[in-house]
């Protein structure tokens, strides 16, 4: 396979576009190692110390200056405010409102209320409130804005 | 700065809106060969009106959003005091001069808030779609 670089100046905007005939397991992994999806992070679960994968990261929530990160049917914590790991984080993860950061791929749908507001369905089935102030950044982050 | 600039869009939509409403309510008064004019004092009053009633607008300007009992009750209150704003400016700048004249107002501002909320779902929606298609390409699988 034939590598291009192209120089950006902006982290925000590095993206690879892989031309495939199909979509191998090898692929797969290389479009993972890509997205920053496949590094893992410390977290704390019952007091102990575990590395928890990103791409099992539902979403991030900061409650009473804690950060607490939920995953399918988990719920770790971590040291870092929400600000720090909103720098950490791969791309696939944006800012959903003031106390919460979500992971794009692991949400099913949303849908929009009046107030501006939108209800995005994960999913695990949970739902969670998607800010009107952040629906421009997530719409940019999905390249419709 | 943000809010700033939202008023400002929204103080354009309310001016050009009414601008429509009188153009269609001269229109008619032409059909019915009634006496209709739009003169500098009208076109300030528009404008005044456009910003002053653009102002409420603010109570829905919450970083987190607003729940659906907040935003209900802020809608009375948007409704209430765009109103209020409506109305002191029909009287400031003598839009009308009698009971029919305040009611034909009332009217068309109820038409104009109507319309307002009804495109603004319309453009929610559509969104709402374009997310949604845009999502299905990035979804993981569970």
């Amino acid at each position: 396979m034939k590598i291009e670089y192209v120089k950006v100046e902006t982290r925000d905007q590095e993206k690879a576009v892989l031309y495939v005939t199909q979509k191998t397991e090898d692929i797969l992994a290389a479009a993972e190692l890509l997205s920053g999806n496949s590094g893992s992070i410390p977290v704390k679960k019952d007091n102990e110390n575990v590395m928890l994968k990103l791409n099992g990261i539902y979403y991030l929530e900061s409650v009473d200056k804690k950060t607490f990160i939920y995953t399918k049917d988990d719920c770790y914590e971590t040291k870092n405010r929400l600000y720090e790991m909103e720098e950490l984080l791969p791309g696939s993860f944006v800012r959903c409102s003031k106390a919460m950061i979500v992971n794009m791929k692991k949400i099913k749908a949303v849908k929009s209320e009046l107030s501006g507001r939108m209800n995005a369905t994960l999913l695990n089935g949970e739902e969670i409130v998607i800010s009107r102030s952040y629906v421009k950044e997530l719409k940019r982050r999905l390249e419709i804005g | 700065m943000n809010k700033l600039k939202i008023i400002f869009q929204e103080a354009c939509i309310i001016s050009t809106a009414i601008f429509l409403a009188n153009g269609i309510y001269g229109g008619i008064a032409y059909g019915m060969e009634e006496e209709f004019s739009l003169n500098w004092l009208t076109i300030l009053s528009i404008i005044f009106t456009g910003f002053f009633s653009s102002l409420p607008s603010l109570v829905f300007m919450k970083e987190d959003g607003l729940t659906q009992k907040n935003f209900k009750l802020s809608l009375v209150f948007h409704f209430l005091s765009t109103w209020a704003v409506v109305t002191i400016a029909a009287f400031l700048f003598k839009w009308c001069s009698n009971m029919l004249g305040y009611v034909s107002i009332f009217v068309s501002f109820l038409l104009i808030y109507i319309f307002v909320w009804v495109m603004t779902s319309w453009l929610y929606s559509n969104e709402e779609k374009q997310i949604n298609s845009a999502l299905k390409d990035i979804q993981d699988e569970e």
